[in-house]
């Protein structure tokens, strides 16, 4: 089991997550606060000063810092209002899948039996069918906006989470102090809840992590597509695939965007491993 | 610590680079044939039954197959192709001559009985034939007639002043090798009378037509022709830089510069027969008022979308087809930018605020169509038309405005290849048809009075008269005729047409 | 290796004999998903046809794909006819779907393959290196190097080669199969590899260090074995087995990742043919794809599990994993 203090204080030496957490922060701060910082309107276009470089390469009539789009709109506004989207769908995803992963990985792991067939089953099938076609096919049927896609996303993640809560789930219903709890008269509920929950979480804090960065990935792969976040709502990865056929003439369009997303996902990253490092839960099988 | 270990595993890795490397250094293509000519489409062609198709990059590899009776030439006149003439006998029959001696790339040859058997296929005449996906552009025909071996009459059931362009785009079949397995090897094993065949189709991946040297226009001059399908527009500039492509279809304004700039490339441009339009849902109550739709096309500034969003690359209209389209009203009136104006029809509509609205578009599947909707969204924000833009993927376009669900606005760009203003309005006006969301009971009456009238002064009459109305109650956010726009490299000599189609046959390489 | 005792192999065919009854139930379950997404995919018909073919044309096609009769007789009708590798015809190219599925496979397979391979060619030197020389400047760029490999888009980093290497420097031709020769495969090879290299790197690094403590190695050394000897025959060995797994995970996630890549290079796999067939509500299509991706996939697994009992004998064969 692990002490929170003794955590705590790793967690503060580990250089890791001392980086990574203040890009996280930054990033944070950046999507909550997107329209207090961004200098325009994400939605605002200039038809006439449209594609104009960013400043320090020459610049338009008005100060566009990064830039401006095919519409006018500026570079540094879209991006950081696609930093709160990105985030929101980042956040939404991860939660609605680590809910019913956690659910379900809480049922097979302590009910087993038929319980334990039919969910692991479930999560096989759909663990077989590659994600991306299956959202491809949700999205074309229910059409593209920030809700479906949170659902989507959310529901093609949970297999992770419940495998990895079924596995510690297992290895933890033998223990003593469980049997102990059940001899003293607990009922499942309380001992799912009170002894076998908070002993996943280390490895869930984890997993959590490494899921955020996969899925911010993922909305960005969706919406290269043509399936993401529809225009002209900004988010990371619309931008970077609006951008695509701009590549050789209007760097910035691509670049600022594929950067901001390159860091977030980096930051969430190196904020997993120094979470793995610090709390040594036995990820790799999941 | 360990340096002998260390030495060993970068000896591994060494080894993994030189292989890597050398693995890259293989297998660069080689294969330049002098006279081949690769074209780049988005998708591959579907079938190659030239009655079973529904698409241009379909169209495209099937014209070089293929030929029809007559053919439209570059101003889109008709002109004869396999009939050396055609006459109007009267108000319902045609009477074509065939010209002879020509034959199917299979030694069938091309006679009267031919032709009947063509046509009756598509006016679903033939018992036991599929409904081919054309079958409506010929549903005015009630038979056809065999006068001799070389003369055949098309009559119809009413007089149809739009069948000679519909006789234009009826490429024809041979009788024995499509009868033997009802139509079903010509899918994949297209076999016709035109100046290419089939050399081979790698689904995917690349279809290859080789000329048939004893053509009988004459030999095309260009031996191979391949259609490779490319989806991603940014893959296709790049092999038309690198050379690996001749010509790309569907350029992007945004993207024209940087094609300009190499000096082994060209942009070529053509006048769209595609008309962009905002149509709009007057089955709403908010958009019932005749004030509040013009109120729309005040708020466009569609000189501002041609130059920033299109590039330039549009020509403006005041109505639903370009100018040189039968039927055309020549006394051109535009409905100018005036957001003042528009906020008071608003106003006085009952709308002193506007209203939410959603504009629906295709993506990708017309020129920079999502870019258009945005601007145009715009536009309508700023006279207080809250409009939000919903971007779907063309089969969700098509399913939804199908079923007749639009929301407030749509964007589309109508294509037309008949080149007469009724084949638009039938379908996208009339009150009742498919895609019109729009009553208007002079209108309708013009339209009706139009199908039925062959006399092209009179036709074209109604047609005008029933623009003017549209004008003066619009069904549309009138925006602009597009500009095709290609990119092609220099060593071809070849001119794109205003219909779309990509036709090699009389191009050369330099 | 030594011998191992009869009772595990005995052991080790009711292990497998298990997995191999669950893969059966999984294919089950995945021709069940696969019925349901595509009818609620929607109306096949609607995208067949023009925008102005009228409701009695249509409702003559749709009989024609037999979309008329009710939804669990279409179901067990698909069920036959997929066992006997029945798809129907593709509604767009009038062909069977299986065919143009399997034409499409070769293609998929090879850039697979080469995926994997330069992947593993990389990731696994990196990662022995990297914990061998914990902390040192190689192991610390390497590290940077993976992440950002974990962190770049792939179509941002496809795009950016096309661009770079097929339009600037003209080193690879930019789109298409070719002859299937290898010059067609790098790019979209490592666009599709970037992001799992990274992962093999990271996971092959974290085991082998895990490894490299624990006390056989340690026994290993002290016994006095060539360290070249330790590491190649006992660490790897050892810290192959998680790579082993996570390849498995990734064959589904490699094989989503084709759909995009893909699409990128024009490269005529099954990835492609996914997209197109979903946009054009190509029913047959659809079904045949995710059908037989998904038993590749599951049939890889249970290859991979034997593979494991293979590596590792000792491996529990009571508990699934």
């Amino acid at each position: 089991m692990i002490k929170g203090s003794n955590v705590l204080r790793k967690m503060r030496g580990n250089k890791m997550i001392l980086f990574s957490s203040i890009i996280l922060v930054i990033t944070v701060l950046v999507g909550t606060f997107a329209n207090l910082i961004a200098p325009f309107s994400p939605y605002h276009q200039e038809l006439e000063n449209k594609l104009k470089p960013p400043l320090w390469r020459g610049a338009g009539t008005r100060i566009h810092f990064l830039g401006t789009d095919h519409l006018g709109r500026d570079v540094l506004s879209r991006i950081i209002y696609g930093v709160r989207v990105s985030l929101l769908i980042g956040i939404l995803a991860v939660t609605i899948s680590a809910i019913f992963g956690i659910f379900l990985g809480l049922i097979a792991g302590f009910y087993g039996g038929i319980f334990d067939d039919i969910i692991m089953r479930i999560a096989d099938v759909q663990l077989a069918i590659p994600l991306i076609l299956l959202a491809i096919a949700v999205i074309v049927v229910l059409g593209s906006n920030v809700n479906v896609l949170i659902l989507v996303i959310g529901l093609t993640q949970w297999m992770a989470y419940a495998r990895m809560v079924r596995g510690e789930t297992l290895s933890l219903r033998e223990k003593d102090f469980i049997m102990s709890a059940y001899a003293v008269g607990a009922s499942d509920l309380r001992i799912i809840l009170r002894y076998i929950f908070p002993n996943t979480l280390a490895s869930l804090m984890v997993l959590i992590t490494l899921n955020m960065a996969l899925v911010i990935v993922l909305e960005a792969g969706l919406s290269f597509l043509g399936l993401g976040i529809q225009p002209p709502e900004p988010s990371l990865g619309t931008m970077l695939s609006e951008s695509k056929n701009y590549i050789s003439r209007a760097w910035w369009l691509s670049t600022f965007p594929g950067l901001t997303i390159m860091i977030i996902i980096m930051g969430i990253n190196l904020f997993g491993d120094g979470l793995r490092d610090v709390l040594d839960p036995r990820l790799e099988n999941y | 610590m360990k340096a002998a270990s260390y030495r060993n595993v970068r000896f591994i890795m060494l080894g993994a680079i030189i292989l890597f490397a050398m693995a890259m250094g293989f297998g660069v293509p080689i294969a330049e044939c002098k006279t081949r000519v690769v074209v780049a489409q988005g998708v591959d062609p579907t079938k190659l039954d030239p009655d079973m198709h529904r698409e241009n990059p379909t169209l495209n590899v099937i014209l070089h197959i293929y030929d029809a009776l007559l053919e439209r030439d570059r101003d889109a006149t008709i002109k004869p192709d396999l009939a050396e003439s055609w006459e109007v006998i009267d108000d319902t029959t045609v009477e074509f001559k065939l010209r002879k001696g020509i034959t199917f790339s299979n030694g069938e040859p091309f006679n009267a009985e031919v032709v009947k058997y063509n046509f009756e296929r598509v006016a679903g005449l033939l018992p036991d034939a599929k409904k081919t996906l054309n079958a409506r552009d010929y549903k005015s025909i009630k038979g056809v007639n065999i006068i001799d071996e070389h003369t055949v009459r098309i009559v119809t059931n009413y007089p149809d002043p739009l069948l000679l362009a519909y006789v234009s785009e009826k490429y024809i079949v041979p009788i024995e090798y499509t009868k033997k397995d009802n139509f079903e090897s010509l899918a994949n094993k297209p076999v016709g009378t035109g100046p290419y065949v089939l050399k081979s189709w790698v689904k995917g991946s690349e279809l290859i037509l080789t000329a048939k040297k004893d053509y009988w226009k004459g030999a095309p001059k260009i031996d191979e022709v391949v259609f490779r399908p490319i989806p991603e527009d940014a893959t296709r500039i790049a092999e038309l830089k690198v050379g690996a492509v001749d010509i790309i279809a569907n350029l992007k304004p945004d993207n024209i510069q940087e094609v300009e700039v190499k000096e082994n490339l060209a942009v070529k441009y053509a006048p769209s027969a595609r008309v962009a339009m905002v149509f709009m849902n007057s089955d709403m109550d908010k958009l019932k008022d005749t004030r509040v739709r013009q109120a729309v096309n005040y708020a466009l500034d569609v000189p501002s979308l041609i130059k920033n969003v299109m590039g330039g690359n549009a020509y403006r209209v005041s109505t639903v087809a370009p100018k040189s389209f039968v039927g055309w009203d020549h006394q051109e009136k535009f409905y100018n930018y005036d957001p003042q104006k528009a906020k008071k029809l608003l106003a006085e509509a009952g709308y002193p605020n506007g209203f939410e609205a959603t504009i629906l578009t295709p993506r990708g599947r017309y020129l920079n169509d999502v870019a258009a909707c945005e601007a145009i969204a715009g536009m309508l924000n700023a006279v207080g038309i809250k409009t939000k833009v919903e971007a779907v993927e063309f089969g969700v376009f098509a399913k939804r405005t199908q079923a007749h669900d639009m929301p407030e606005f749509m964007y589309a760009a109508w294509g037309n290849s008949t080149f007469d203003v009724w084949d638009t309005i039938k379908t996208c006006v009339r009150s009742g048809a498919m895609f019109s969301w729009y009553k208007n009971e002079k209108v309708d009456e013009n339209i009706d009075k139009a199908a039925q009238t062959i006399d092209p002064q009179k036709h074209s009459e109604y047609l005008v008269n029933a623009l003017r109305e549209m004008w003066a109650d619009p069904p549309f956010g009138f925006l602009y005729q597009q500009r095709d726009i290609y990119g092609v490299n220099k060593r071809l000599v070849w001119e794109p047409r205003s219909d779309e189609d990509i036709d090699l046959y009389g191009a050369y390489l330099k | 290796m030594p011998a191992n005792p009869p009772y595990v192999f005995s052991a080790m065919r009711a292990y497998l004999t298990r997995r191999l009854v669950h893969s059966i139930i999984i294919i089950i379950g995945i021709s069940m998903v696969v019925f349901i997404i595509s009818r609620i995919t929607g109306d096949p018909v609607s995208i067949m046809v023009d925008f102005t073919t009228p409701q009695e044309d249509r409702e003559i096609i749709r009989k024609e794909l037999g979309l008329d009769k009710p939804i669990p007789v279409q179901y067990l009708i698909f069920l036959m006819n997929a066992a006997k590798g029945d798809f129907g015809n593709s509604i767009r190219y009038e062909e069977p779907a299986l065919d143009l599925v399997f034409q499409r496979i070769p293609a998929t397979l090879r850039l697979l393959v080469f995926t994997i391979g330069w992947s593993l060619i990389l990731a696994i030197p990196i990662g022995i290196i990297s914990a061998l020389k914990r902390n040192s400047l190689f192991d610390l760029m390497g590290m940077a190097f993976t992440f950002i490999g974990q962190s770049i888009p792939s179509f941002w980093l496809g795009i950016m080669m096309i661009m770079i290497v097929g339009v600037r420097f003209q080193l690879l031709p930019i789109s298409g199969y070719g002859d299937g020769d290898i010059a067609h495969i790098i790019m979209p090879a490592i666009t599709l590899g970037a992001f799992g290299m990274a992962s093999f790197a990271r996971i092959t690094r974290s085991s082998m260090l895990a490894v490299l403590d624990s006390d056989y190695i340690q026994t290993a050394r002290a016994k006095g074995l060539r360290e070249t000897f330790v590491v190649i025959k006992h660490a790897l060995r050892n810290a192959l087995i998680p790579i082993v797994t996570i390849l498995g995970l990734q064959i589904a996630g490699l094989l989503g990742g084709a759909v995009i890549t893909e699409q990128i290079f024009a490269y005529p796999g099954v990835g492609w043919l996914a997209v197109q067939s979903i946009y054009n509500r190509d029913f047959p299509v659809i079904q045949a794809i995710v059908m037989v991706v998904s038993i590749g996939v599951v049939a890889t697994n249970f290859l991979i599990d034997i593979i494991y009992t293979l590596i590792d004998p000792r491996i529990r064969y009571d508990k699934g994993k």
